[in-house]
């Protein structure tokens, strides 16, 4: 099959790899119709998270058809159509009992690399380092997934791949991170970062109940994007003074609750930025928290800063003192993907929301490198990529 | 090194032992009449022999129920406390700490030494050069360490206990091992590819509380280690608490027990992961696994990681088979 290899820092490869196989009884083997690049993809693509491999699959978000299983699989058949989440769930430990669906404990093989990092792992996540499991990615034709009965998502109407592909990743991310502000009649919600999860973040929030929202970036395809959705815009870069600025929007009481959409490649401005961008360009650090620092500055007292952006290593110059003066709240983690599937599931086929609003770009997997290049320079007003594996490359 | 210390021991079937005669955890029920340790040299021939106290090894020996015979029991150990000291064996272990220190010191002193070009600089490079002839005779002496490792595993301490305690699952703790029960009731434990290193141990289960703890020792002198592994009740509902706490002494040095940790041999690792994968498979029916699904070009680094990641290539992988499927209660 074709799949899209990680080859290092900028330098993706399509290749032909063997087909997967049943590996384990809970498996499942899927032909991917759909996929997508996510951004947090661009943190592999970027090099910045560590224990990845050239030869690496990527990809984690991707939907299809179910054509074989392993034994003990039952509830899942051969030519189910099928949402995949991300995370990789057992079903039976205490995290998953507990609906902590990303903290499980049994589906990391290379658990000890994480534990030695963050002191416990968490569950195994598709085609993103060998830290997270090392499972091939869904950036393919044909993907093996763990565990299929516990995760996958059955799709059994008529809506659309479009419409129901985010449910892999980006839309539960965006709910859960909207979810965990415990959004309260008259809140006010401000939101870094548009892209994809930011603009499910902003519509999940509406979702929840939130009076306002207020949308964050510096890209005018994003911010409309974020306007359409019903979002108050600041673009960064033409206010001063950005913590001021939500100050005045909120008449002085601050935003209730501050979500960072945005996490370790924060674009950011002035010294603190450029000091993040020489540390990272030195190795010292994984991650620039540019945005964190700010939510935790604009936040209101005993507000709640929830964290949907990845951040990987040890972060510096975090503003701890006004976090602990403010009494903040801090939400944050992996998505817990199989708490939220069915639910959004239900608000797509009410037609509360059409998840395919995001996507700008469709293209065939061979022109997923390009895609990507495209995708993290913020070119063609792209915000979203999805990928047909079985498309051949438009001639150009 | 190649004495075999041999344990004689009389017992009376099902007679509760006085308090004294139990350590904290351990509690003898069954009387020791007479008690001979004897050594044993090189081929088997017996070079001395001595009646014991009760006390010094009210801790190591068996209640294994084959042995509630009155009918006398042999143990070979050297897993035996000897002189009433808390001795784990008496062969001195070697610390990174004193390999480091004696490395800088003698490095330091030498090198001094040498460019002062004096009759006191002669005196100090022999000072460092005995340091350094400390350092290299550190790498052949034995390693000692300890191992602590607990899982919950969200199942009754019952079905962990029974899970563990029989050999034929310890094949999925350990990959690769292989067991011989051997005539004392012990077993005999090797694992290792064969082709690379393999390690030989025999163990003996010395006590035992079915449902809370199984202690045991090993005998040979090729690795020593003894520990016992706990099964308790979880709180609230979590299962079990499954630990191991065992001590270890390696035949190697620093240089060769960094060896033994790249092929997998580190004793910290090989429980950890035991115990993980007897949870993994407890709990959710299967090891996870990524060995065998595609993988693109590796390129040379690649390669040369491959190790330790321990992938192996697509067909080299054995069929699902080779995992018992039914065990997380579905």
């Amino acid at each position: 099959m074709k799949a899209l290899c990680w080859q290092g820092k900028n330098k993706l490869e399509v290749e032909r790899v063997n087909d997967p196989t049943i590996l384990n009884p809970r498996d499942g083997i899927v032909r991917i119709t759909r996929t997508a690049i996510c951004g947090s993809d661009l943190h592999l693509y970027d090099g910045y998270i560590p224990t990845m491999e050239p030869g690496d699959i990527l990809g984690h978000e991707f939907m299809g058809e179910v054509v074989d299983t392993g034994a003990e699989v039952k509830r899942i058949k051969k030519g189910d159509r099928v949402v995949i989440p991300f995370t990789i769930a057992c079903g039976q430990c205490y995290f998953c009992k507990h609906e902590l669906w990303s903290a499980c404990d049994n589906t990391n093989p290379n658990a000890w690399m994480m534990e030695k990092l963050y002191g416990y792992s968490g569950s195994g996540l598709f085609g993103y380092s060998h830290m997270m499991g090392g499972y091939a990615g869904g950036q393919a034709q044909f993907a093996r997934v763990p565990f299929i009965d516990v995760g996958a998502l059955k799709i059994e109407n008529g809506l659309s791949d479009e419409q129901v592909l985010f449910l892999s990743d980006i839309f539960p991310t965006g709910y859960m991170a909207a979810e965990n502000c415990d959004i309260k009649p008259g809140d006010v919600i401000a939101i870094w970062g548009c892209g994809p999860v930011g603009q499910f973040t902003i519509r999940s929030a509406f979702l929840l109940g939130a009076e306002r929202v207020i949308a964050i970036d510096r890209f005018p395809e994003r911010l409309k994007m974020a306007r359409a959705g019903g979002a108050e815009i600041i673009n960064y870069e033409e206010v001063d003074d950005l913590v001021e600025e939500l100050k005045w929007m909120t008449a002085g009481r601050g935003p209730d609750a501050c979500i960072d959409a945005v996490g370790l490649e924060a674009h950011g401005m002035g010294i603190a930025s450029a000091y993040d961008h020489a540390k990272q360009r030195f190795k010292l650090s994984f991650d620039r928290p540019t945005v964190l620092r700010q939510v935790i500055q604009a936040c209101a007292k005993g507000g709640v800063v929830s964290l949907p952006g990845v951040y990987g290593g040890v972060l510096d110059k975090i503003p701890f003192g006004a976090a602990f003066g403010k009494g903040l709240i801090f939400k944050m983690g992996q998505t817990h993907m199989h708490r939220y599937t069915s639910r959004l599931l239900e608000h797509i086929q009410q037609g509360e929301i059409d998840p395919s609003f995001v996507i700008t770009h469709r293209l065939s997997l061979d022109e997923a490198p390009e895609a990507y290049r495209i995708f993290r320079d913020k070119q063609e007003e792209c915000v979203k990529v999805v990928l047909d594996p079985w498309r051949e490359a438009a001639a150009v | 090194m190649f004495r075999t210390r041999v344990l004689l021991i009389r017992t009376k079937k099902n007679v509760a032992a006085p308090a004294h005669h139990s350590s904290s955890n351990l509690n003898l029920t069954f009387q020791i009449q007479t008690m001979k340790l004897t050594t044993l040299g090189r081929g088997g021939k017996l070079e001395s022999e001595e009646t014991c106290p009760h006390e010094i090894y009210s801790r190591t020996l068996s209640q294994s129920p084959t042995t509630f015979s009155g009918e006398p029991m042999t143990i070979t150990t050297n897993a035996f406390p000897k002189n009433r000291e808390e001795e784990f064996s008496n062969r001195p272990a070697t610390s990174r700490l004193e390999t480091a220190i004696e490395l800088a010191a003698g490095t330091a002193l030498s090198i001094y030494g040498i460019v002062r070009r004096d009759w006191f600089g002669a005196g100090f490079a022999a000072g460092g050069g005995y340091l350094l002839y400390c350092v290299a005779s550190d790498l052949r002496r034995p390693y000692q360490g300890s191992v602590r490792v607990g899982f919950t595993i969200a199942k009754l301490p019952q079905e962990v206990y029974e899970f563990v305690r029989n050999p034929q699952n310890w094949k999925i703790g350990v990959p690769g091992v292989e067991l011989e029960p051997d005539a004392n009731g012990g077993l005999s434990v090797r694992f290792g590819d064969g082709d690379r290193c393999s390690l030989n141990t025999r163990v003996a289960v010395t006590e035992e509380k079915p449902g809370e703890y199984i202690a045991w020792a090993s005998d040979i002198h090729m690795i020593e280690h003894r520990g016992v592994v706990h099964f308790k009740q979880a709180p609230g509902g979590r299962g079990t608490e499954l630990s191991v706490a065992m001590e270890y002494k390696a035949p190697t040095g620093p240089i060769s027990r960094s060896l033994a940790m790249m092929a997998g041999f580190d004793p910290e690792q090989i429980v950890r992961e035991g115990l993980r994968r007897i949870k993994q498979l407890m709990e959710a029916g299967e090891i996870p696994t990524t060995n065998g699904q595609p993988v693109g070009a590796r390129g040379v680094r690649g390669v040369a990681k491959r190790v330790i990641f321990r992938e192996r290539p697509a067909r080299e992988r054995p069929a699902i088979d080779t995992q018992p499927q039914r065990l997380a209660g579905d």
